[in-house]
């Protein structure tokens, strides 16, 4: 190198990248050797969006970083880039930044964008059409959906989900949507039809259930049913109620008026007679313990409609006296025996402990009472209005008496007395047997101060005869041919027994109603093997209770009248829902129509099945609990019949705390039975 | 694929008259009644509820050209499920989840006006999708209404021309008339002028010749 020439700046070796410098130092201007004119740069591949393929996410490969005008070494910091990687949905910023060996530096952004852009793909299952197996419809097993999505696993949910439902007599839409992770909404519908059973006609239906017995007793007979459906009556060690060892008992259904329930042995005697004789709504019973000891008991329950509870002699156990009726203030009615008849009043609603008012003075057919009747009467009923049903003997005829000797009010002292008679003498002239035409008793007595009872008639063949009668605060109303009445309800309803049409001197249960009287026998299919003998008692819901044989052994039963499913015959129309946040509640209009050529009987009830779980209807008139499904909310249309091609329409409003979203199956139940 | 609500409303609003939205209509209220009263101030609520309850995305409502008189917005909206959007941009609410709902806080003024454009996709399921409109005041209550759940406006979405319902205020808001619907206003039509001009002359023609009709006799 030494003969050479001393190299020109010209050709001077720079380091690298500094070239450029020193030919603009020629330009004679003059720059610091390690300072490039020229930016050092670094290149990255543009931002890139890129579809997700799996789990919202996708493997982008990004091409490398380049580098321009650097002097000398360079460190690069660049992750991500010129590299495979997996990036999630969203949008993921790489930065890289550059320096060389004369200390410049540069940096540089550039983007990876993952999106989910594609819909799942949401496959529902075929129409299903299927025949109803009940009145309720039919339970059909609904597949879920297939849902495939590109990128993710969605979430779907279906209205009414996927799995075994009931599904009414129609259409019924089943909706599923999917949902991905990238927001995507896919909704399919598919249908389950179900159509109605051949032969179901618009007609009310009853159901009759055998209550049993308790364990270890062999028959049973009921004597009486609360408005809630609980029963009261007798069960018997022998298979005749009235011998062997027996109990009173009660009877709970497991929901309000539903068909299945448990007994309880009301435990008021180990020997003896102990009759269940009547029950109010509160679950009291009274409890008539027979000869010899006749002891009136009064069983309460713990609380409201329980099944255990315990019952208190009235009278004490040193006092003989029958109960036969209370009220649902718990007042006890009784009489007939030594003690006399009696009202016994407890100091609070429903307690257990009271007052007893005894009336007159008892005796062997004597002494009088004040206005001149032997005291030998028998209250059997009572009113929440106080006023008392039962018979009173003049001599030794009995008559229907009701007395109505002022209002209740606690604590009572001495509310009644048996001294005032409510009707005009009802006895007719004395018979030739000796027994007094009209003479008879009330056995029961409703809100109305109606009541139901028997007297006594005289034949066209000159037979005298028992005879049910309805006395409906102004006038009897004779029942049928015999024999006698025993239960009524403030509709008006009265039952007892009956001679049976066509059957010569058999005697069965009957209803009687607006004037027409129904044998029960009617009412049950014959296949069931049921013989109903009796019936002594109906709640306002329309069930009856008694006992006959069934299957040739004696039982309690429990007549309940169950509404029609019209489903198939209405079109129903909602309205959108619509919600107010400051109440958290659903509002919604729903029509009913009538799209058949028949007249539905009223009342026609709409019954929300499926109902999401944590929303409630507010408007509902209570749960089904004899219609399949149980436990539904049912709501009245307010209408008492449906013509062809009328509608009525109902406002529905859902307490819904959550804002859950409220869905529902439908379901139209008509007449006058149970939902 | 899904159109993200912004974008979608974005997309309404430019369109003008846009293809997805079947019905349109404007909303006229005389909200004189809220000035007055000290029970403010006042929530607007729109909400749009999915009938099939699963959030089936299968319609929009995009609200715009928000007037509100001598009033004005409080704060920014409450969105809740598939609603976005201002007040001075306009809402957009997709029926993605089942309860869809814009809440803006507001001072009335003598007036309330806004356009509705919403797309009319029967769900399937019984129950209809449904628009709504509502006021809230000041004590946290629903303005009360002859509607059940005092709305003030209601569109279920079950046919492809669904009703508009308007209702009236009741009780302490008796004064509040039912909202007025009208067509959505635009910017005149270029024929417009001419038509009114052709009006005019109309006018000036038929008083001319009832005028000289009075002078014959």
């Amino acid at each position: 190198m030494s003969n050479q020439r001393p190299a020109s700046p010209r050709s001077q070796p720079f380091p690298p990248g500094v070239r450029r410098a020193a030919w603009l130092c020629t330009a004679g201007v003059l720059l610091g050797a390690a300072q490039s004119a020229v930016a050092l740069t670094l290149g990255l591949p543009p931002p890139v969006t890129v579809e997700a393929t799996a789990n919202e996410s996708a493997t982008v490969t990004l091409a490398a970083a380049t580098v321009g005008g650097a002097v000398g070494a360079t460190t690069l910091n660049c992750p991500g880039v010129g590299a495979s990687a997996l990036y999630l949905l969203g949008t993921t910023t790489l930065s890289c930044h550059v320096t060389d060996s004369a200390g410049n530096a540069a940096s540089a952004t550039t983007s990876v964008t993952i999106v989910d852009t594609i819909a799942p793909v949401l496959t529902m299952f075929a129409p299903i059409t299927t025949t109803a197996t009940s009145a309720a419809g039919a339970t059909v097993a609904v597949p879920p959906p297939v849902v495939t999505d590109t990128a993710s696993v969605p979430t779907v949910t279906c209205n009414p989900p996927p799995g075994a439902s009931l599904f009414t007599v129609g259409v019924t839409v089943v909706t599923c949507a999917a949902r991905d992770g990238g927001g995507n909404v896919t909704s399919r519908t598919s249908t389950v039809t179900v159509l109605a059973p051949s032969g179901a006609g618009n007609h009310a239906t009853w159901v009759i259930t055998d209550l049993g017995t308790l364990p270890g007793f062999l028959s049973s007979a009921a004597f009486g049913v609360n408005n809630v459906g609980q029963v009261t009556g007798s069960t018997s060690t022998d298979t005749g109620v009235g011998s062997g060892n027996i109990h009173g008992f009660l009877w709970t259904p497991d929901r309000p008026n539903g068909l299945t329930g448990a007994f309880t042995d009301l435990g008021v005697a180990t020997s003896g007679l102990a009759n269940g004789m009547k029950i109010n709504d509160y679950g009291q019973v009274a409890v008539n313990v027979g000869a010899p000891s006749e002891i009136a008991w009064l069983w309460t329950p713990t609380s409201a409609n329980a099944r255990s509870g315990a019952a208190v002699a009235l009278l004490g156990t040193a006092s003989p006296s029958d109960g036969f009726g209370l009220n649902n203030l718990g007042q006890v009615v009784g009489g007939g025996g030594p003690a006399g008849p009696f009202v016994w009043t407890p100091n609070v609603r429903n307690g257990t402990s009271g007052s007893i008012n005894f009336t007159v003075a008892q005796g062997s057919n004597g002494p009088y009472d004040a206005s001149g009747y032997n005291c030998h009467c028998t209250p059997a009923a009572i009113n929440d209005g106080g006023q008392v049903a039962g018979s009173l003997f003049v001599g030794p005829y009995a008559r229907p008496i009701i007395h109505a000797n002022g209002a209740v009010s606690f604590p009572a002292s001495n509310p009644y007395d048996f001294g005032t008679i409510g009707l005009a003498d009802l006895v007719g002239p004395q018979l030739d047997s000796g027994l007094y035409e009209g003479s008879g008793a009330f056995e029961s007595i409703n809100a109305a101060g109606h009541a139901a009872g028997s007297r006594i008639y005289v034949d066209a063949q000159g037979n005298i005869n028992a005879l049910p009668v309805f006395w409906d605060g102004a006038a009897f109303h004779p029942i049928g041919t015999g024999l006698s009445a025993h239960g009524i309800n403030n509709q008006d309803e009265v039952v007892g027994e009956t001679w049976l049409t066509g059957l010569v001197g058999q005697s069965g249960g009957f209803l009687y109603s607006k004037g027409t009287l129904t044998e029960l026998r009617t009412l049950v299919d014959p296949a069931l093997g049921w013989q109903i003998d009796h019936a002594r008692s109906i709640n306002d819901a329309g069930q009856i209770v008694g006992d006959g044989l069934h299957n040739g052994v004696r039982h309690a039963y429990l007549l309940t009248p169950t509404s029609v499913d019209v489903s198939a015959q209405v079109t129903i129309t909602r309205s959108g829902l619509r919600y107010d946040p400051t109440l958290h509640r659903w509002f919604q209009t729903v029509r009913l129509a009538n799209a058949g050529p028949t007249t539905i009987a009223g009342p026609v009830s709409l019954v929300l099945t499926n109902l999401a779980a944590g929303i409630a209807l507010a408007t509902a008139g209570g749960t089904t609990s004899v219609v399949a499904p149980l436990g539904r909310p049912w709501m009245d249309a307010g209408v008492a019949s449906l013509a062809p091609g009328a509608s009525a329409t109902l406002s529905l409003v859902f307490n819904d705390p959550a804002n859950l979203p409220v869905s529902y199956a439908t379901q139209v139940l008509a007449g006058p039975g149970q939902r | 694929m899904r159109i993200p609500a912004p974008l979608l409303g974005v997309a309404l609003a430019i369109a003008g008259a846009p293809a997805l939205a079947d019905t349109r209509f404007h909303v006229d209220l005389d909200t004189t009644a809220l000035q007055s009263g000290a029970s403010g101030p006042f929530e607007l609520l729109f909400q749009f509820d999915d009938g099939s309850a699963v959030g089936d995305a299968n319609n929009v409502v995009t609200l715009g050209h928000f007037v509100l008189g001598s009033g004005a917005g409080i704060g920014p909206a409450l969105l809740d499920g598939g609603a976005s959007g201002s007040l001075a941009a306009g809402f957009t609410l997709v029926d993605d989840n089942f309860y869809n709902a814009v809440t803006q806080s507001f001072t009335p003024g003598a007036s309330l006006g806004f356009d509705v454009a919403l797309t009319t996709q029967v769900d399937p399921g019984g129950t209809p999708d449904e628009f709504s409109f509502a006021l809230i005041d000041g004590s946290g209550n629903l303005v009360t209404t002859t509607a059940l759940g005092n709305a003030l406006l209601v569109v279920d979405i079950d046919g492809a021309a669904p009703a508009i319902q308007a209702f009236a205020g009741t009780g302490d808001y008796a004064g509040l008339g039912a909202p007025r619907i009208g067509p959505i206003s635009t910017i005149p039509e270029p024929g417009l002028p001419a038509l009114l001009c052709a009006g005019v002359v109309v006018l000036a023609w038929r008083r001319r010749s009832m005028c000289e009709g009075d002078a014959l006799r």
